[in-house]
């Protein structure tokens, strides 16, 4: 039924006059990870201050922990840490020490789970795993997507379930011990997994998977009240799911990213204040020095200069690898942002 | 690109893609199960796909992995409903990496005996003698990537062999499952003959 939907759906779609539409850019990926045995997911990236060339990619497997790639794809470790789906990072203090905090969301038992990362390398917070249900409220029922938030007011954890409730989670540090409380909640009508927060201007981008994405105010004092990005279907969104998202912010412009997973492509939003965003650009990532994406679940971005990488990259997961597996592809973000309108 | 003609691109079917396995030994689709020896056949028609797979030699370097898994849904009184079984073969064919999935639901495998016949249709979890199927097929060649999920095949479902030891739950994550299918979808035939050995069991919660 559903590819009879989707057929249907191309068929219109083909007869509509072409309009103002999405500019269609392909860039290939310059690096992959390595394979993952498991089932990848979702992608962070950890940009060392002091050696920009040794930062990390961390990377989910959904069936059984946390990979860490150095920017060659080569694996550095991996945590089995069980069922992580989504994982985000962000800037801590911890012990009167700067480092960044990674959090994750962990299927297996509902939690959400943290990380520090240094320069010595990713290893647990302590806690580790913190309850990501609160007792008091019902119905809130399988943990999906996860991403981090910061502003003036502090460090949060927002995660969403499979029963549509989306959690905002204050983080806090004490004598080295990191602590979650409960600062705001919401619903969206069916299944939301992607987000991102835009840190710097106050959002929160939630994905509905078959719906569209959404924009929320992060300010947790305030009322989730939806703005509505774009909808399925839409020039940039033809078909489902909408899986992750993320931000590029750079002087050169400020873009939200989202993977269009039903035609295996990143939907490039531009961002200006609280105005709409409008679908600029859809990029393909075809074969070149790697194999092309396809499929992708989870992504990450950074706008920071990387060895060969002066405006960062994107990192993609890939369904589709040789031998069966799936990874994470690096693109270069000056290649795509020179196609940008 | 232009996003019509994108479109266009992404929701073609590839008419002209043909999956054959080397030295096919069948010149027509089977009109029996071929048997309890691990095999899987499928020849017709999938979404604009020809098919003539006919792995018989499951240890043949081409076999990724091929096994089967069954999943069980929550049933009363802390029992468990044996809803899903699935029939997933990894394999170079043509010399491509290729993933196919066969997911098969009815409300209680269990509740009939075998062996018997599941019309298929388009309910999923159908009760009695109905069943659901989803059939996935995934790879990527020089031509893109196709990742085709069809379900609500209409057809029959012939399930011969269903076999395995029970666990202390009653749950089996052995044995073999066994069958043929005769599919049609949207003016296409696909018949399958599989033997599969099961290799896990899931509870879906």
């Amino acid at each position: 039924m559903k590819s009879t939907i989707e057929a249907v759906t191309a068929l219109l779609l083909c007869a509509l006059p072409l309009a103002a539409e999405p500019l269609a850019i392909a860039v290939p990926a310059t690096v992959e990870t390595a394979g993952t045995g498991g089932d990848a997911d979702d992608p962070a990236i950890w940009v060392n201050p002091a050696d920009p060339a040794e930062s990390l990619i961390l990377g989910t497997d959904k069936q059984g922990g946390l990979f860490v790639f150095g920017l060659d794809g080569a694996e550095r470790a991996f945590l089995p840490d069980g069922k992580l789906n989504n994982v985000d990072i962000r800037p801590f203090v911890l012990n009167g020490k700067p480092v960044s905090l990674a959090g994750a969301s962990k299927r297996d038992d509902d939690t959400l789970v943290f990380y520090v990362i240094d320069a010595a390398g990713v290893r647990h917070a302590s806690p580790f795993a913190h309850p990501a249900i609160p007792v008091d409220l019902p119905g809130v029922d399988d943990i999906y997507g996860f991403a981090m938030a910061q502003d003036a007011s502090g460090t949060y954890a927002l995660v969403n379930f499979k029963s549509g409730h989306v959690l905002q989670y204050r983080i806090t540090e004490a004598a080295g011990q990191i602590s979650l409380t409960l600062a705001r909640h919401w619903i969206v009508g069916s299944q939301p997994e992607g987000m991102v927060a835009d840190d710097s201007a106050g959002h929160i981008y939630v994905g509905e998977e078959d719906i569209g994405i959404w924009r929320f105010p992060l300010d947790p004092t305030l009322a989730a009240q939806p703005f509505a990005v774009d909808t399925i279907p839409s020039p940039c969104l033809p078909r489902d799911d909408v899986e992750g998202l993320a931000i590029h912010d750079s002087p050169k412009g400020r873009y939200l990213v989202a993977s269009a997973q039903g035609i295996h492509r990143a939907a490039i939003y531009r961002l200006d204040g609280d105005a709409a965003p409008p679908c600029v650009a859809l990029v393909e990532i075809p074969a070149g020095p790697v194999d092309g994406v396809t499929e992708t679940d989870g992504l990450a971005v950074t706008s920071a200069a990387l060895p060969g990488h002066p405006e960062g990259v994107l990192v993609m997961m890939d369904d589709q690898n040789a031998g069966y597996t799936t990874n994470f592809k690096v693109i270069d973000w000056a290649a795509i942002a020179a196609s940008l309108p | 690109m232009r996003r019509a003609a994108l479109l266009c691109l992404l929701a073609s079917p590839a008419f002209a893609d043909t999956l054959a396995t080397d030295g096919p030994t069948l010149t027509t689709a089977p009109t029996e199960w071929l048997g309890p020896t691990p095999h899987l056949v499928i020849m017709g028609t999938l979404n604009g796909h020809e098919m003539n797979i006919q792995l018989t030699d499951m240890a043949a370097t081409a076999v990724a992995e091929f096994a089967g898994k069954r999943e069980y849904l929550p049933g009363d009184a802390g029992a468990f409903r044996y809803g899903d079984f699935e029939v997933g073969l990894k394999a170079t064919i043509g010399g491509v990496e290729r993933s196919i999935e066969l997911e098969f639901e009815n409300d209680d495998f269990a509740s009939v005996t075998l062996p018997a016949d599941f019309a298929l249709g388009a309910e999923n979890f159908p009760k009695g003698n109905a069943a659901f199927l989803e059939v996935s097929a995934e790879w990527e060649d020089a031509s893109g990537s196709v990742n085709d999920e069809i379900g609500a095949l209409t057809g029959t479902l012939s399930l011969l062999l269903d076999d395995g030891t029970p666990d202390d739950k009653g749950l089996r994550a052995d044995g073999m499952i066994g069958g043929l299918v005769v599919a049609e979808n949207a003016g296409e035939t696909l018949v399958i003959s599989f033997t599969v050995p099961v290799a896990e069991y899931e509870i879906d919660d």
